[in-house]
């Protein structure tokens, strides 16, 4: 009973395979087998949001996803949004220009969040990014910031400029 | 960001171990046997540890302050427990889920004994004592008086009885507490920790374990948030060092949350009855309060039950020119866990009272909230407080208008309308309709509308003097070192780690400036305490602005004036090989950033004079000379090093700055549902004046993030200790944090009076918001619905309570209030003592 | 934070799965957006199941189909976002993508599943009450071959209540705690099914919680029938949904499809129910008057609100 089993993971690109116990969450295996500690956790119970990642295409807490229901995933995470060469997402760099983030233990959470949104809805408006993030939690900001950079990177993405503005 | 940052639970050691704390269930209880049996033969798990595995001096609150008992507190609880979540053993294992799963398996044989959790039933005759030794639960009461206040009060025309409930929540940041500690060579350790204050940290751990403070060495790694959480030594810090100790490996403890939300420290949970004296011509003639602190169940070491009360008392004034003060200021013990430093400590609840106070005396007057105001606010530099605050600097009045321009104006001026909102309702036969009066949402006929404004000052940037200056005993100095090295780099180190105030971006700004380099040659390391000077505080009390800042503003000054001999003789060389006399008598070198002014007389002076150092290059000789080619010739070229006076590139700095004060004023726009009691923040203005601003884009920030949790204490969170000891508020499904649903935009603005005291006019901020959101927000929900004549009593404005106070509720509140103050010790009619404080002294 | 241990499967049939389910520590997990989190807490009396047995696997499950009578079914693995944002489900049960919207955040509606929340029978969440005021029918698979339908109302215990005959005899408990539904073990429910709906109804749910996307402290979802009569659907005032009927005296033509209602035909309404209180037997003063309020609110909503079939056109 409860038997470890392996499973594989394809993480921000690379391929895993792990053994994880039937109670790991996704959250564990990432951040313990996967060296993926860019996933913070806050709470643990599916609260905080900030260890939203993007599980086959859609966001997930991974601290309420079980590592065995993920067998044969692709997830993406924090680490795997800005390009190979370095260069920030535009999400990320309008983060650091709004100063979106201070102590950065939600930012994860909120990107991975906020890129879904913007890949779903590109003009979303105001109402929609509250929604969107109502359920990812920081204790910083007062999301002032955070509202501002969604919304730059939104219109920048819409000017075409996304790209060449993120330096 | 890119998710990089390390925080301790991203950490990893050779033969690390983990723990996990066995908490008690109950708020008081003997401890009788605990058998480890089952969970030593538990998968995975190293040991079971309780208190006689781990002998150790227990933590003790620290503050010098007469009349303060004090109770040992131990890292892990022996034959007692006194409040739900006191640990009573530790069981370590090679993974986090065994010691979790062993955890549940360490039979405790509790023993439920009598409770109290509420400090006013615990200073009752027949209150269960929280420790023994303590009579009436009552760890201090003093009687403060400043004036005349009994004069005052007898002169008054109108007196204002606000009672206060202060909730009590937490800082709750996103990343909990946690360290992992180490043995080392000689009997030390290495201990990691989510601290603010890792000397302060160090201090701790010497003083329990024995350890001399040489041998302990703290690194703060990356830390997601704190907001005064993390200042004090934590018991479970010491029992973790302990058990490496020990156990002689590598041990970690992460907070869970569940486990935060029960057992770390709280904060704020004050008992307030305070009087205001108010003249016929709108004049506050004095204040007089009970401030009953609820301490929790140990006066907590580093921190001290009297941050509450003590602080609270200090600050009764405020921004007001309000001469005579009287406070009564009590700390008592319950079955709660213990209260530590949170943003604003102590002046966010007296300030709260204080500003109701004033909004109920505006509307009795006829006037405006604002006017009311207006006519006490401070008005000139330097003002001495009734409680012997100096205010250096500021713009009280500026802010004010600001804050009622940017919320949409004052409500019975109309300009409201003018700035877009509903008219306020015509003027009724009600004289408060006249001050902060309501609304009507016409979308909406349920919903009310109103504004509260409010005016703060903040003691910001506490050192010594600072300290003083609120009667605590506070050692709050810092020495920095500031280093060039050879490629030009730039090192500034500091004892005041950041948790996300962005001290890093801040700091190295000031060095650039100061020193006249380029931003990006400036690293701040702050983490370890191996590797940077002593900061007796670390990172608290809005002190790192002014302490920090202004010690590295004056190393850099020094090194600066080297860099420049450096770049003299240097020049001097290229005039064919005369000699300077610059040995013996160093160029003076001073003024402002980035300009050399000189002193006549000697050769190295004239150059002087004529030389600048700004963004890493030296203008004004012959040639330019970069800081890199100093750097280089100051450590290399030994014919320039012998002639150079002091030839290191080093320079470290002790600064213990002047007591200097921020101000502000915040407002909100709120809408009151009355069919459900639900409150909307629609509006908030922030208005901020911190003297010279170093970054304002981190100041803003600040502003905001201190503004948000002022809100959420005001309309949401509360730990809610439930009949049976055990808090409710206990994840974040039932703690409720604002959540960007819950924020409008805010409108921040900023005034700049820099102080005369302090390096650069400098002055600390980001607490303000945390002292006076609350104020602003209960005073627009009072405000909202004042035709139902509604007090706010108490905190957080729940739906319940809300509707309750405007007589929307009929049937008896399940958890009726418990008295706003508690007796006065000995036993005397509560409500006379607190009417009449400076009666007992 | 983590989880305390236990056995997992992920069988490949719905037979395999009611027998795994049939072992008595057994649950099942489907999104596993309430379920996680409370073994996460590890709370005494909290859930300590033996084997979960993962729904994913079983093909088909996730399917949102049309029935041809004009209603719909929603199979146990479709996810909440997924039915959110389904048109099928905006144009012949538009309540139900309105209230799903309400339930947590993107991110765990993206896991979540509306069946999932239906078995997990919290009484103050949206899907219930919503499944009770579309007269759902919950497919169910017992052990051994074994399937029968169930109301939702059956299901879950619902009750009826009007304003003079409270449904709870003794007072209710604050906050309402989860009676569970009325399955028997090794049973899962394995689709639902709300029947064809008039082109003419309007539907609306509105909630209050002290924070949006918070579990509301009641919720309420109103169904308005061209000829006249509504039903409103309380969560969150007793164990389970409670329903409370309306009849109007000034009833809506059949076919209507402009603009917000008389004062008339609200008042008609308003008039059956205290505005201070539903009748609904809730189980404090605050939910009370909420419920009261929310009523007022859920009819004037759906009378605003276009017909249905207005809705699937625009």
């Amino acid at each position: 009973m409860a038997e470890p089993r392996t499973i594989a993971l394809t993480v921000d690109g690379e391929r895993h395979e792990l053994t994880v116990e039937p109670r790991d969450t996704l959250a564990e295996a990432l951040r313990e087998r996967c060296g993926a500690l860019g996933v913070r956790v806050g709470c643990g119970e599916g609260h905080c949001g900030a260890c939203t990642v993007d599980l086959d295409g859609a966001t997930a807490r991974s601290c309420t996803v079980l590592a065995v229901q993920a067998d044969g995933a692709s997830v993406r995470t924090v680490e795997g949004l800005a390009a190979p060469d370095g260069e920030l997402h535009p999400l990320q760099q309008a983060f650091v220009t709004e100063h979106a983030l201070q102590c950065g233990f939600c930012t994860a959470g909120m990107l991975m969040t906020a890129e879904e949104l913007l890949r779903e809805r590109p003009d979303a408006d105001d109402d929609a990014i509250r929604a969107a993030l109502s359920g990812n939690l920081c204790r910083c900001t007062g999301y002032q910031g955070i509202l501002r950079a969604v919304r730059r990177a939104r219109d920048e993405a819409g000017t075409g400029n996304g790209q060449g503005d993120a330096r | 960001m890119r998710g990089r940052a390390r925080h301790v639970a991203d950490l990893t050691r050779p033969r690390l171990v983990e723990a996990v704390f066995v908490r008690s269930p109950h708020p008081a209880a003997r401890v009788g046997a605990i058998d480890k049996t089952r969970a030593l033969a538990a998968p995975g798990v190293v040991a079971v540890l309780t208190a006689g595995d781990l002998p150790h001096t227990p933590l003790l609150d620290s503050v010098q302050i007469d009349g303060l008992r004090k109770t040992p507190q131990p890292a892990l609880a022996g034959d007692r427990v006194r409040f739900a979540g006191e640990p009573v053993a530790l069981v370590v294992a090679h993974r986090r889920a065994q010691a979790l799963d062993a955890a549940e398996l360490v039979e405790v044989d509790w023993q439920p004994t009598p409770f109290v959790l509420d400090p006013g039933a615990a200073a009752a005759p027949g209150a269960p004592p929280v420790h023994d030794e303590i009579a009436e639960n009552l760890l201090f009461s003093a009687d403060k008086t400043y004036g005349d206040p009994a004069g005052a009060f007898a002169a008054a025309d109108l007196v204002i009885e606000q009672p206060l409930i202060g909730n009590r929540y937490l800082a709750a940041p996103l990343e909990g507490r946690g360290c992992l500690a180490e043995p080392a060579d000689h009997g030390g350790l290495t201990v990691w920790a989510s601290t603010m204050g890792p000397h302060l940290l160090r201090r701790r751990l010497a003083q329990t374990t024995g350890i001399p403070e040489q041998r302990l060495r703290v690194i703060a790694p990356d830390v997601g948030g704190s907001f005064g959480l993390k200042i004090p030594a934590a018991p479970e810090e010491v029992a973790i060092a302990l058990a490496a100790r020990a156990l002689g490996r590598p041990v970690r403890w992460v907070e869970g949350r569940r486990e935060q939300l029960v057992a770390a420290p709280h904060a704020k949970d004050q008992r307030i009855a305070l009087e205001l004296a108010v003249s016929a011509r709108g004049e506050l003639l004095g204040v007089r309060a009970i401030l009953a602190g609820n301490a929790g169940a140990y006066s907590f070491n580093s921190a001290s039950a009297l941050i509450e009360p003590y602080l609270g008392a200090g600050l009764l004034p405020g921004p007001y020119r309000i001469e005579h003060v009287a406070a009564g200021i009590r700390s008592l013990l319950t079955n709660t866990s213990p209260i530590s430093p949170y943003r604003g400590v102590g002046w966010t609840q007296p300030h709260t009272a204080r500003e109701l106070a004033i909004d109920r005396a505006a509307r009795a007057l006829g006037l405006t909230p604002a006017e009311l105001r207006r006519r006490n606010l401070v008005a000139s530099f330097p003002h001495r407080s009734a409680t012997g605050m100096v205010y250096d600097s500021g713009s009280y009045l500026a802010c004010l208008e600001t804050a009622v321009e940017l919320v949409g104006g004052e409500v019975a001026t109309g300009g409201a309308a003018a700035a877009g909102l509903p008219a306020p309702a015509g003027p009724s036969e009600d004289a408060g309709a006249t001050a902060g009066a309501s609304w009507v949402d016409p979308d909406e006929p349920d919903v009310r509308l109103g504004i509260g404004v409010t005016s703060y000052v903040e003691p910001a940037g506490w050192g010594s003097n600072g300290a003083l200056q609120s009667e605590w005993s506070f050692a709050s100095h810092d020495a920095v070192r500031l280093q060039v090295d050879p490629t030009g780099g730039v090192l500034a180190a500091v004892g005041t780690p950041s948790q996300g105030q962005g001290h890093a971006t801040t700091l190295a700004q000031v060095v650039a400036a100061e020193l006249g380099v380029r931003v990006e040659d400036v690293t701040v390391i702050a983490q370890d305490t191996d590797a940077v000077p002593v900061s007796t505080a670390g990172t608290r009390a809005s002190r790192v602005a002014t302490v920090t800042g202004g010690a590295l503003a004056l190393a850099s000054r020094r090194l600066r004036k080297r860099l420049l001999e450096v770049a003299e003789l240097l020049l001097e060389r290229d005039t064919a090989g005369s000699p300077a006399p610059v040995a013996g008598s160093p160029a003076p070198v001073a003024g402002s950033p980035g300009t050399a002014a000189g002193s006549p007389g000697t050769a190295a002076g004239d150059a002087a004079a004529t030389l600048t150092l700004a963004d890493g290059v030296v203008t004004g000789g012959a040639r330019e000379l970069t800081v890199r080619q100093l750097a280089e010739a100051a450590h290399f070229d030994l014919a320039l090093r012998a002639r150079l006076p002091e030839p290191d590139l080093v320079v470290t700095q002790f600064h213990d700055p002047p007591a200097t004060y921020s101000n502000g004023a915040i407002a909100a726009l709120v809408a009151v549902d009355l069919g459900t009691g639900g409150v909307t923040v629609r509006r908030l203005a922030v208005v901020e004046d911190c003297g010279t601003m170093l970054n304002p884009m981190v100041v803003d920030g600040q502003a905001a993030g201190a503004v948000a949790q002022g809100v959420g204490g005001a309309l949401w969170e509360d730990v809610a200790y439930g009949e049976d000891g055990v808090p409710r508020g206990d994840s974040f499904g039932s703690y409720l944090l604002p959540r960007i649903g819950e924020l409008p935009e805010m409108a921040i603005a900023h005034h700049s009076s820099p102080s005369p005291f302090t390096v650069n006019g400098v002055k600390g901020m980001g607490e303000s918001g945390s002292i006076a959101a609350p104020a602003a927000i209960a005073c627009a929900v009072a405000a909202a619905l004042s035709p139902e004549r509604f007090v706010v009593d108490r905190l957080p404005l729940t739906a319940e309570r809300v509707l309750r106070g405007a007589g929307l509720l009929d049937a008896p509140d399940p958890a009726p209030a418990t008295p706003p103050a508690p007796p006065a010790p000995g036993g005397e009619a509560a409500r006379g003592e607190a009417a009449d404080p400076e009666s007992a002294s | 934070m983590t989880l305390p241990p236990f056995d997992y499967a992920r069988p490949a049939s719905l037979d395999e799965a009611t027998d795994l389910l049939a072992r008595g520590d057994a649950r099942v997990l489907a999104g596993g957006q309430s379920l996680v989190p409370a073994l996460a807490a590890r709370l005494p009396g909290g859930p300590r199941p033996g084997l979960l047995v993962d729904l994913y696997a079983i093909p088909g499950l996730d399917a949102i189909e049309p029935l041809p009578d004009g209603g719909v079914r929603i199979g146990a693995m479709a996810r909440q976002r997924t039915v959110e944002l389904s048109p099928l489900i905006a144009q012949r049960a538009p309540l139900l993508a309105e209230a799903t919207a309400w339930i947590g955040h993107p991110s765990t509606r993206n896991r979540g599943t509306v069946v999932g929340s239906l078995a997990y029978a919290e009484p103050a969440a949206e899907i219930p009450s919503v499944a009770v005021a579309l007269d759902a029918v919950a497919e169910i698979a017992g052990p051994g071959g074994a399937r029968r339908t169930a109301t939702a109302a059956e299901l879950l215990g619902a009750s009826p209540a009007t304003p003079t005959t409270p449904a709870a005899p003794q007072a209710p408990a604050n906050p309402p705690v989860r009676r569970g539904t009325a399955l028997t073990p090794g049973e899962l429910i394995v689709a639902l099914t709300i029947p064809a709906r008039s082109a003419a109804e309007r539907t609306a749910w509105v909630e209050h919680a002290p924070r949006r996307y918070d579990l509301p402290l009641v919720g309420v979802a109103a169904v308005v029938r061209a000829d006249g009569t509504a039903r409103l659907v309380f969560a969150g005032v007793g164990p389970a949904p409670v329903t409370l009927q309306l009849r109007s005296s000034a009833p809506l033509r059949g076919g209507r499809t402009t603009g917000v209602p008389a004062v008339a035909e609200l008042r008609s309404f308003e008039g059956h129910m205290d505005p201070e209180s539903t009748g609904v037997p809730a189980p404090d003063p605050l939910r009370a008057r909420i419920a009261g309020t929310l009523a007022r609110r859920a009819l004037r909503q759906a009378l605003r609100g276009p017909a249905r079939t207005e809705a699937a056109h625009g």
